[in-house]
C-alpha cells in the first residue's frame, strides 16, 4: 500500500478546545452530568465521538506528531467474541466502558486494563443479525446505556453492571435492530432502529434516564397527513426504510439533535416514486418534544443504497464574510454538504464531490437538491453501474474535526462504483426477512473500479482526505491501494489522526497537518473500532479495538472478486481485542 | 440517585477473577443442560448482571418423515417433488410439512431448509438414491441468517448477510467467509410418488454456532 501526499498546507485555526468542569468525584465513580456532556473533560472521552458536536477530537496533546513513533502498546484485552468490534473506549476519570458485538458490554480499569464487570445480553436464540456489531454505550450520572441487536435499550449501574431496566424500542421479529451509541441529552437516552434493508418504518425513540420510560416516539416517515407524507405514494411509507443506526449530535444551545436517516426501502426508486421523505436525510429534532424542526433531504427517491445516517459535526465556519453556525456532513453520495443549522430550519450553503460522483448531474445552488444522470440510476428492470458504490464515498466510519488544524477529516473509498439492477419484480414483504428489490446473486458481484483507473496497476481505494474548513478545499489527502478503508478517525491536539481499516491490519498515526504516515503498528485483526483519547494519572492514552467483519468483511469480499491474481487481499482474521497505547516510558 | 458510588472491584487486588471464570465455565455447562432456572441460580455467583430476553421459541422441530413445502406464497400447501427440481436448481428457504397434519412447521425459522439437485451424480455415489437431491439448514451457522444465495457453477450455498459461502458436495463445510461451522443437513429419501421425505432430522442444531 501506498501513500500519496498531494498537497501539504495548513490554515491552523485558534484552539478552541473546552477543558469544562471538574469531575464530581476523583474516587468513587464521576457522575456524568449535563455540564459534563456539554463541556467533557480533556481527560475522558464520555461519548462516542467525544463531544457534542461529533468532532472526534481530543484536545490532549502529550502525543505528538514529533513523538508518535515512541507509542508503545500499554495493555491489550481479548474480548472473546468475533465480528466487527466498532465501538470507542469510552472513558469516564479512569473506568472504560466498551461495547462489543453480541452486546456485550466490559468495564475495565482504563489504566492497567483489570476487567471490573462484563455484562452479557442474552440475545434471542432466533435472532439474525445483518450488522453484528454496536457503536458504543451512552454515559449519563451512575448509569451506562446499550442499544440493543434485538432492539432494545438497558441501562447498567455504571459501577456493577447490573441492568436497572430495559425498554424495547422496536421488533427484532420484523428485522428491526439497534446498533447504534445513544445519544444522551437533557435526561433522556436518544435511540433509533436499523432496518432498511428488511422494510421497516425508521424512527427514533427517547426514554426517560431514570426510569427507562418512552418520553417521545418519532417516525422517520411521516403517515398521511404530516408534512411530508405528500412525497411518498399509497402505503409505500409503511416499509419506506430510513432507519436511524448512527448517533446523532446535539446542539445544547437550541436543544435541536441532528439524526442522520438511512436509504428508502426497497432499494429500487420505481418500487416506491416520491421524494421518500426523510430519507437520506438530516432532520433537526426537539429533544424535549421528538418534533422535527427542519431537514435537509441530500438526495431524493434513493437508488443506490446511500444512507445518510452519518450526523453532520457541528462546526462552525466562514462562508463569504459571514460566520456560519454550520452542520457538515461527508455524504454516503459523494458530496460534501456545507449546511446551516438554526432554531428549526435546516439551510443549504453549498456542496461538492469529494469523490467520483457520477450518479448526480448538478445540485440546485440555492436548494441543494440534486438532479440525477438518467443512465445512472438502477431501477426493477434496469441494470447501471454508477459510482460512488453502494458504500459510497463515506459510509459510518466518521469524520473527525481539529479545530487547531482547522480541518476535517474523511476516511473515502475512491475509485469503487457498483453495478446492480432490480429483479423485474416485486417481491411481497416477508417480516423479518430481506427486502432488497435486487437479487441476491448481483449484489454479490456488484462491485467494480472506476472506469477512469487502469486496472493493471494497484488502485488507490482508500483515501484519508483533510479539508480547509474555511475555505472548503481538500489540502491534502493520503491513500491506500487495494484495500477496504473502513476507518473511523480520531485527532488529537498533538496535530495527529488515528486511523485502521485497511485489509493489512494496520493501525495508523499521521501527521494531522501533511497527512504523512508517522507510526503504524500491526493488529492482530483489522481495525474498524472508533479510536479515542483519554488520560489518567498525568500520561495519554490512545485507545481502539480491533475485530474486523461486517461491511469490511463484506467489502473485502466482493474485492476479491474484481481483483488480478496477484493483487489479491490478505486474510483478515476476526476476534476483537482492546488497545491502549501509550508513549514509551 | 447517588452521584458518586463507590466501585465493587475497582481495585485489581479485590477482584476474584477466578471466581468469574469458574461461573462462566459453570454456566456453559448448565446451558448445555438445558436449564433456565440453571442460569437464574448462575446469577448469585457474580455481581455483573445478565438478563435473559423473553423465553423464544425452542427451535427446530422437523421430523423423519416430514415433506417440504413452500409457504407464504399464498398457494395450499403442496408437499415438493422430485419432478419440481430440475438438476442443477434449488429451491430455499423451505419448510417442513408434517403429513399427518398437513401443515407446515412454521412456528421456528430455525426449521428453514434449502433444498437442492446436483448435476452429474457420480456414479457408485449414496446420492444416487436421491437423484442428486440434497437437503440443508437454510440457517447460517454464522449470525442466523437465511442462506439465500446458491452457486450452482461451484456447488456452494452463499449467505447474503456476511458473504459465507457452504460447499454442497462437502457436507456444507465452510468454504469461504466468517462462518466456521458447517451447515445442519437433513438425510432425505424420494418416496413412491416423488416427494421428498426427510429420513432423519438435522445433523446437528441449526443456528449460529459462533
Amino acid at each position: 500500500m501506498k501513500r500519496r501526499v498531494v498537497v501539504s498546507a495548513i490554515c491552523a485555526l485558534a484552539a478552541v478546545a473546552h477543558y469544562g468542569a471538574k469531575p464530581v468525584q476523583a474516587d468513587g465513580y464521576s457522575a456524568v452530568t449535563d455540564e459534563r456532556l456539554k463541556n467533557p473533560e480533556a481527560e475522558n472521552w464520555l461519548s462516542w465521538r467525544g463531544n457534542y458536536g461529533g468532532w472526534g477530537y481530543s484536545s490532549l496533546e502529550q502525543i505528538t506528531a514529533d513523538n508518535v513513533k515512541d507509542l508503545v502498546p500499554v495493555w491489550s484485552y481479548a474480548t472473546g467474541l468475533t465480528e466487527g468490534h466498532q465501538a470507542p473506549p469510552i472513558v469516564n476519570n479512569g473506568v472504560m466502558f466498551v461495547a462489543t458485538p453480541e452486546n456485550n458490554v466490559i468495564a475495565l480499569n482504563a489504566k492497567t486494563g483489570t476487567e471490573i464487570w462484563r455484562y452479557r445480553r442474552k440475545l434471542p436464540k432466533e435472532l439474525f443479525q445483518l450488522h453484528p456489531t454496536n457503536r458504543g454505550v451512552g454515559l449519563y450520572k451512575d448509569r451506562v446505556y446499550l442499544a440493543t441487536l434485538d432492539a432494545c435499550v438497558v441501562a447498567l449501574d455504571a459501577t456493577t453492571g447490573k441492568q436497572a431496566w430495559e425498554t424495547c424500542i422496536g421488533d427484532w421479529k420484523i428485522g428491526e435492530y439497534s446498533t447504534l451509541s445513544p445519544l444522551i441529552a437533557e435526561g433522556k437516552v436518544i435511540s433509533g432502529v436499523s432496518g432498511g434493508e428488511f422494510g421497516v418504518r425508521g424512527a427514533i425513540t427517547a426514554l426517560d434516564a431514570d426510569s427507562g420510560k418512552v418520553a417521545w416516539k418519532t417516525f422517520t416517515i411521516p403517515a398521511p397527513g404530516e408534512p411530508g407524507s405528500n412525497s411518498w405514494r399509497g402505503e409505500d411509507w409503511k416499509t419506506g426504510g430510513g432507519s436511524v443506526w448512527m448517533q446523532g449530535n446535539y446542539d445544547p444551545d437550541t436543544k435541536l439533535a441532528f439524526f442522520g436517516t438511512g436509504n428508502g426501502a426497497p432499494w429500487m426508486p420505481d418500487t416506491r416514486p416520491g421524494d421518500n421523505l426523510y430519507t437520506s436525510s438530516v432532520i433537526a429534532i426537539d429533544v424535549t418534544s421528538g418534533a422535527i424542526k427542519g431537514h435537509h433531504q441530500y438526495h431524493w427517491n434513493d437508488a443506490w443504497d446511500w444512507d445518510e445516517v452519518s450526523a453532520p459535526l457541528l462546526i462552525d465556519y466562514p462562508r463569504d464574510g459571514k460566520d456560519v453556525k454550520g452542520l457538515v456532513h461527508a455524504g454516503r453520495n459523494g458530496y460534501l454538504w456545507w449546511l446551516e443549522r438554526s432554531k428549526g430550519d435546516i439551510n443549504f450553503v453549498g456542496a461538492e464531490s469529494y469523490v467520483e460522483q457520477n450518479a448526480f448531474d448538478k445540485i440546485d445552488k440555492k436548494t441543494g437538491r440534486p438532479s440525477y444522470n438518467q443512465d445512472k440510476i438502477p431501477l426493477l428492470n434496469k441494470s447501471a453501474k454508477f459510482c460512488p458504490s453502494l458504500w459510497g464515498g463515506k459510509d459510518w466510519p466518521p469524520e473527525a474535526y481539529n479545530p487547531k488544524t482547522g480541518m476535517l477529516y474523511i476516511p473515502s473509498h475512491i475509485n469503487l462504483c457498483s453495478e446492480y439492477g432490480g429483479a423485474g419484480t416485486l417481491d411481497k414483504l416477508k417480516p423479518g426477512e430481506l427486502w432488497l428489490s435486487v437479487p441476491v446473486d448481483v449484489v454479490f458481484a456488484s462491485l467494480r473500479f472506476s472506469d477512469k483507473v487502469d486496472q493493471t496497476k494497484p488502485v488507490p481505494t482508500g483515501s484519508l482526505q483533510a479539508f480547509d474548513i474555511k475555505t472548503g478545499k481538500r489540502i491534502w489527502e493520503t491513500n491506500f491501494n487495494d484495500t477496504p478503508f473502513w476507518a473511523p478517525l480520531l485527532t488529537t491536539g498533538g496535530n495527529l489522526v488515528f486511523a485502521g481499516g485497511t485489509a493489512d491490519r494496520k493501525f495508523r498515526a499521521m501527521n494531522a497537518s501533511s497527512g504523512k504516515i508517522l507510526w503504524e503498528t500491526s493488529m492482530p485483526s483489522g481495525v474498524t473500532g472508533v479510536p479515542s483519547s483519554y488520560s489518567v494519572d498525568g500520561t495519554q492514552y490512545i485507545a481502539v479495538q480491533a475485530g474486523w467483519g461486517v461491511d469490511a468483511e463484506r467489502m473485502h469480499a466482493l474485492m476479491q472478486k474484481i481483483l488480478p491474481a496477484d493483487r489479491k487481499l490478505p486474510t483478515v482474521p476476526q476476534g476483537g481485542s482492546i488497545w491502549v497505547f501509550a508513549l514509551k516510558k | 440517585m447517588s452521584s458518586t458510588k463507590p466501585f465493587s472491584g475497582a481495585d485489581p487486588a479485590s477482584r476474584n477473577t477466578e471466581v468469574s471464570l469458574n461461573r462462566r465455565s459453570l454456566l456453559s455447562k448448565l446451558t448445555a443442560a438445558g436449564g433456565a432456572a440453571a442460569l437464574c441460580c448462575g446469577q448469585s455467583f457474580t455481581a455483573a448482571a445478565e438478563t435473559s430476553a423473553d423465553a423464544e421459541p425452542s427451535g427446530a422441530s422437523l421430523k423423519a418423515g416430514d415433506h417440504f413445502t413452500r409457504v407464504g406464497d399464498g398457494a395450499g400447501l403442496s408437499a415438493i417433488r422430485l419432478s419440481d427440481l430440475p438438476a442443477g436448481a434449488a429451491i430455499m428457504d423451505v419448510m417442513p410439512l408434517d403429513p399427518a397434519t398437513g401443515k407446515a412447521r412454521e412456528e421456528s425459522r430455525m426449521n428453514a431448509v434449502n433444498l437442492v439437485r446436483i448435476s452429474n451424480v457420480p456414479s457408485g455415489s449414496p446420492l444416487e438414491a436421491t437423484q442428486g437431491v440434497m437437503a440443508y439448514s437454510a440457517i447460517c451457522t454464522h449470525k442466523g441468517c437465511k442462506v439465500n444465495s446458491w452457486a450452482p457453477e461451484q456447488n456452494r450455498w452463499r449467505c447474503f448477510c456476511h458473504m459465507s459461502e457452504f460447499d454442497v458436495l462437502a457436507n456444507g463445510e465452510v468454504v469461504d467467509g466468517p462462518a466456521t461451522q458447517p451447515l445442519p443437513t437433513i438425510p432425505i429419501a424420494i418416496d413412491a410418488e416423488g416427494i421428498i421425505t426427510a429420513t432423519a432430522g438435522f445433523s446437528s442444531a441449526p443456528g449460529a454456532a459462533d
